[in-house]
């Protein structure tokens, strides 16, 4: 991420001499795209994974609880 | 004086056989009890629902009814506890068990899915719902 924003700062910095509606217009892309990268990729993957990791432990255990309470209630579970 | 003595000790047996009595009668009673459920389970008259208690394929007699009524009270407490525990819902815990459930289930005998038909298990395992 970091590589692509210089790349389009330093091409961005040498259109400006030459032809500045292209270069303004490059620089807001940049801008704009920088943006949108640097705040999606870092923080959305990590939260998602989390999450998941949590709610597996949470169903395992709740399966394991789920069939000692069949085991020890034969009563209410007859077959 | 030994014939009070002797009646207090008649009276003491016959006490004691009458807890005995007691004692023996509800042994033979609780396993009755369990037995009709489980003929009806057998039967496909009584089954595992998906949300976690017995229900009726078919129509019941009074008697079964009740007895599946009090089993089902026992599990929703004990769901209850268990949802407390790990502070979860009883319905998640319910449904939970209810999958458990569907693996126990002999042939010929009837469950319930989440669509509400009622299905009576072949020779083949019950193919485990997506939401399982």
């Amino acid at each position: 991420m970091k590589t692509v924003i210089l790349t389009l700062k330093e091409s961005d910095a040498t259109d400006w001499r030459m032809n500045w509606p292209t270069s303004t217009v490059l620089a807001i892309f940049a801008i704009a795209l920088g943006g949108c990268v640097q705040v999606s990729a870092p923080e959305e993957p990590i939260v998602i994974e989390l999450n998941i990791r949590v709610q597996q432990t949470v169903d395992v255990n709740l399966t394991e609880d789920v069939e000692n309470l069949i085991e020890n209630n034969p009563e209410l579970f007859p077959e | 004086m030994n014939i009070p003595k002797m009646t207090r000790n008649r009276t003491k047996i016959a006490g004691l056989l009458a807890v005995i009595a007691a004692i023996g009668g509800v042994a033979v009673m609780a396993p009755a009890q369990g037995s009709a459920v489980t003929q009806a389970i057998s039967a496909g008259v009584v089954g595992e629902t998906a949300s976690g208690y017995l229900g009726f394929a078919q129509t019941p007699s009074a008697e079964l009814r009740a007895q599946v009524d009090a089993i089902n009270l026992g599990r929703r407490s004990a769901y209850s506890d268990l949802a407390q525990q790990r502070g979860t819902t009883r319905q998640q815990v319910a449904a939970e068990t209810a999958c458990s459930r569907l693996s126990s289930i002999n042939p010929g005998g009837a469950y319930q899915l989440r669509d509400g038909v009622w299905r009576t298990r072949g020779s083949a395992p019950i193919p485990t719902p997506d939401y399982c």
